[in-house]
């Protein structure tokens, strides 16, 4: 240092820098005070990184740099259009979604884009505060309900108010309707176990047979597709049928039914069950829980399903109107319970008003069955009546499953009964995939078929 | 009393905007805004943020000497109370009129000296001692210079009276001790600075090489205040705060009064013996008069007003000029700093009393 500053030349340079400096500051400064402010000029703007003069502050509350249009800050969910399907819930990686799902026994209304919503949110509580913003639940939401917002400045004095509430329902009317899914529920178990019992001492004995046909089944399923045209006739057919089965075993038939799809297809499940819940449970008006009563049902006797006796009664009675189709379906005995199935679902299309007629359905699908001309549709059914029996084992999944499915079927009956068989593998796709999975491989095909959803 | 009141009441009015301003000024160096929220232009945020600092929890450190870590702030900011006593504010107004003003204010101010030691000891901390050590070194180092600077103007004005030293750069100059009030000190051109008054007749001006001699002070004074850049006892980066690292709400509000009100002292005390104290800038030229017309003859309300306006205006310059300093320059390292107090400042300081000298004898003052 010394040695430096003994140097003139040094020194005048040292000196001069400072000069420099201080009037290069000065500029800054007289410059910043005056009205030279350039506007200002925001991320999104190219020459943001070339921005090299005026006043670089954002005065924040009053202005703010636009943020990205699909950046990723504060969750907003449309519970007008949120089917509560859970999938948000499952998927998020840090648990900030919480739902409290309570399933409705009627349609409860539609989404913005057409989805039928089957149950209510109790809850639905975002926890922001824990939320990692990586936007996942956004993605699988399948009715884009759930979306992140441009939302950046929402801090709280309070962590609890970082929570935030989605849910439709007050707490009180979660609890009413909770309460009268229970109600519905255990009168269901009650008249199921019943009625279960009798019906499944002569089914038992089929059930096994239909088990083996389901393997096979997959191949089939392509051909599900050319059913389509034959739904309108099965509902005429089928309305005649429910009618004269309605005097006959009406309660044991229906809850037959009810079981085998409930598991599959959840989408039938909704409007056969409604009916069916209605005529036995007589005594409550709650129909509209018939279809968490579906699912009691499934797990309970659902396994024991009667489906092996109405295959055989398919088999002998219906393959015979339907030449064409039959050939293929024949060498699968177990596709009969899956015809019944099919039956089902056109009644449910058709009667899906009618509480009473879902009973009926299920009856008149084991003797329907014969009268039924669409194998085809059998098939695909039958792939189910497998999962049906890994959905009883795993009941909360199917719940799920059926939550998203039950939407769906409501869709296809309101459109038309011909097109129910082209909704048809929309429902299956979902609730299938979690029950079939696990029970058998060569299930796997037909989720393959599936991706239709 | 009314001296105290007024410094009082000066002292707390120009800290609170010369926070704000040091922040403004801050931002606007850098092409910020600074604060925006609080009153127009941000101007009461220092308020709010003084507000706030008095709710603060005073708190003081478990292993801290309670006595003495109460006593610094005290200390410190009573020493530097104590340096306005000799400044004259106005022809009229200054606290105590001893003759030995300077010398009275050097060694008062020094005092402060002893406050740091003691906020650093007391605090019971490394870094707060570390600050102290810092600070000690630095303020008794550069008390040579900045005492040899005032020396060289002592030298030339003949008095250590502050308010004598005010008069002489003055149009209300009585000559009593037949002093040389000549241009540069060439009678010969029979120009006398006193009729003249403005900045003609400022010490800076009037002999050149006191405007060195202010260059040494101000660098001196700014090490003094621990202003950056010779910030080194705060060393943020290094030390968190300093001495003060363990003060909180009022007593950290009072040491942090007590740096400004040593800024304004040291500003002040400059433009006493350097830039004409509380005269006017403006010469006379001719008839026209404008240093009698932007004056007022001592013992009148123009006095004192007019005293007040230019003394403070000239001293909020240099305060000015010390905040600009700050966000211009880094910090110095522990040996630069040493370096430039002892092998620049302190041969030039030298120098400079020795022209001093010279000057005085040479000229005949």
């Amino acid at each position: 240092m010394a040695r430096r500053i003994s140097n003139i030349g040094l020194f005048i340079v040292s000196i001069k820098s400072m000069a420099i400096g201080l009037r290069l500051t000065l500029k800054h400064f007289f410059v910043s005070i005056g009205f030279k402010r350039k506007p200002q000029v925001g991320v999104m703007d190219a020459g943001y990184f070339q921005h090299k003069e005026g006043i670089v502050t954002n005065l924040y509350p009053f202005e703010s740099i636009p943020v990205p249009d699909n950046g990723r800050y504060r969750l907003h969910n449309e519970v007008d259009d949120c089917i509560v399907c859970d999938l948000c819930a499952k998927v998020c990686p840090v648990n900030c979604i919480d739902i409290e799902p309570i399933k409705s026994p009627v349609e409860i209304g539609k989404t913005s884009d057409g989805s039928t919503k089957r149950i209510y949110a109790a809850k639905f509580d975002i926890d922001m505060a824990k939320c990692c913003f990586c936007g996942l639940c956004t993605t699988v939401c399948p009715t884009e309900c759930l979306t992140m917002t441009k939302t950046y400045d929402f801090s709280e004095y309070n962590v609890s108010n970082m929570v935030y509430h989605f849910a439709e329902l007050s707490p009180a009317e979660g609890v009413l309707k909770r309460e009268e899914m229970e109600v519905l529920v255990a009168e269901e178990k009650a008249k199921k176990a019943a009625t279960a019992k009798p019906a499944a001492t002569t089914e038992t004995a089929t059930e096994e047979k239909t088990d083996t046909p389901s393997a096979p089944k997959p191949a089939f399923k392509p051909k599900v597709t050319i059913p389509a045209k034959k739904p309108a006739v099965d509902e005429s057919s089928e309305t005649k049928e429910i009618e004269n089965t309605v005097a006959k075993e009406e309660q044991t038939s229906a809850e037959i039914p009810v079981d085998k799809p409930a598991a599959p297809k959840p989408v039938f499940k909704p409007k056969v069950m409604i009916p069916a819940v209605k005529k036995p449970v007589a005594e409550i008006p709650k129909e509209e829980e018939t279809t968490s009563i579906e699912k009691t049902e499934t797990k309970a006797e659902g396994e024991v399903s009667d489906v092996p006796v109405q295959p055989k009664e398919d088999v002998g009675a219906t393959p015979k109107p339907k030449p064409v189709m039959k050939p293929v379906m024949k060498p699968v005995i177990p596709k009969a319970p899956s015809n019944q199935e099919q039956a089902m679902e056109d009644t449910t299309n058709q009667t899906a008003e009618d509480a009473k007629t879902t009973e009926q359905s299920s009856s008149d699908i084991s003797e329907v069955a014969a009268p039924k001309p669409k194998p085809v549709m059998k098939p695909i059914m039958k792939p189910v009546i497998p999962k049906a029996s890994s959905a009883e084992e795993l009941p909360k999944e199917d719940t799920t499953a059926n939550t998203v499915e039950v939407p769906k079927p409501a869709d296809l009956p309101a459109s038309d009964s011909s097109q129910t068989p082209a909704a048809k593998p929309k429902p299956i796709m979902k609730p299938v995939m979690k029950p079939v999975m696990k029970p058998i491989i060569p299930k796997k095909p037909e989720e393959g078929g599936e991706p239709n959803v | 009393m009314f001296v105290v009141l007024f410094v009082l009441t000066l002292i707390l009015v120009y800290a609170v905007f010369v926070v704000w301003a040091e922040r403004k000024v801050a931002a606007f160096i850098q092409d910020r805004l600074g604060p925006m929220e609080v009153g127009p232009y941000g101007m009461l945020q220092t308020l709010a943020d003084l507000l706030k600092l008095l709710q603060k929890e005073d708190i003081i450190a478990t292993g801290a000497n309670r006595f003495l870590f109460r006593l610094a702030p005290i200390l410190i900011f009573t020493a530097i109370f104590a340096g306005f006593a000799t400044l004259p504010f106005t022809p009229d107004l200054i606290g105590s009129k001893a003759d030995v003003g300077v010398f009275f204010m050097i060694t008062i101010v020094s005092l402060d000296v002893v406050g740091i030691f003691l906020a650093g000891w007391a605090s019971n901390n490394k870094f707060s001692i570390l600050g102290s050590f810092r600070a000690i070194a630095q303020v008794i180092s550069y008390e040579i210079p900045l005492t040899l600077s005032i020396l060289a103007v002592v030298l030339i004005c003949q008095t250590l009276d502050l308010q004598d030293i005010s008069f002489q750069q003055g149009i209300y100059f009585v000559n009593k001790q037949q002093l040389n009030t000549a241009l540069f000190g060439v009678t010969s051109w029979g120009i006398d600075v006193n009729q003249i008054g403005g900045f003609v007749s400022w010490n800076a001006f009037k002999y050149p090489f006191l405007l060195v001699a202010y260059v040494v002070f101000f660098i001196a004074s700014l090490a003094e205040c621990n202003r950056a850049p010779f910030d080194i006892p705060e060393g943020e980066s290094e030390l968190v705060s300093g001495f003060h690292t363990e003060y909180s709400g009022f007593r950290f509000a009072i040491l942090f009064l007590a740096e400004y009100a040593m800024m304004l002292l040291v500003a002040f005390l400059g433009v006493v013996l350097f830039f004409g104290s509380w005269n006017t800038a403006l010469p006379n030229i001719g008839s026209v008069r404008l240093a009698e017309w932007t004056s007022g003859a001592p013992g009148t309300i123009a006095g004192t007003a007019w005293g007040l306006f230019w003394l403070i205006s000239k001293g909020i310059t240099i305060v000015f000029l010390q905040l600009v300093m700050r966000w211009t320059y880094p910090r110095l390292r522990v040996d630069q700093l040493m370096n430039l107090c002892w092998k620049i400042l302190l041969p030039l300081s030298l120098f400079l009393v020795l022209v001093s000298g010279v000057w005085v004898v040479w000229m005949k003052l």
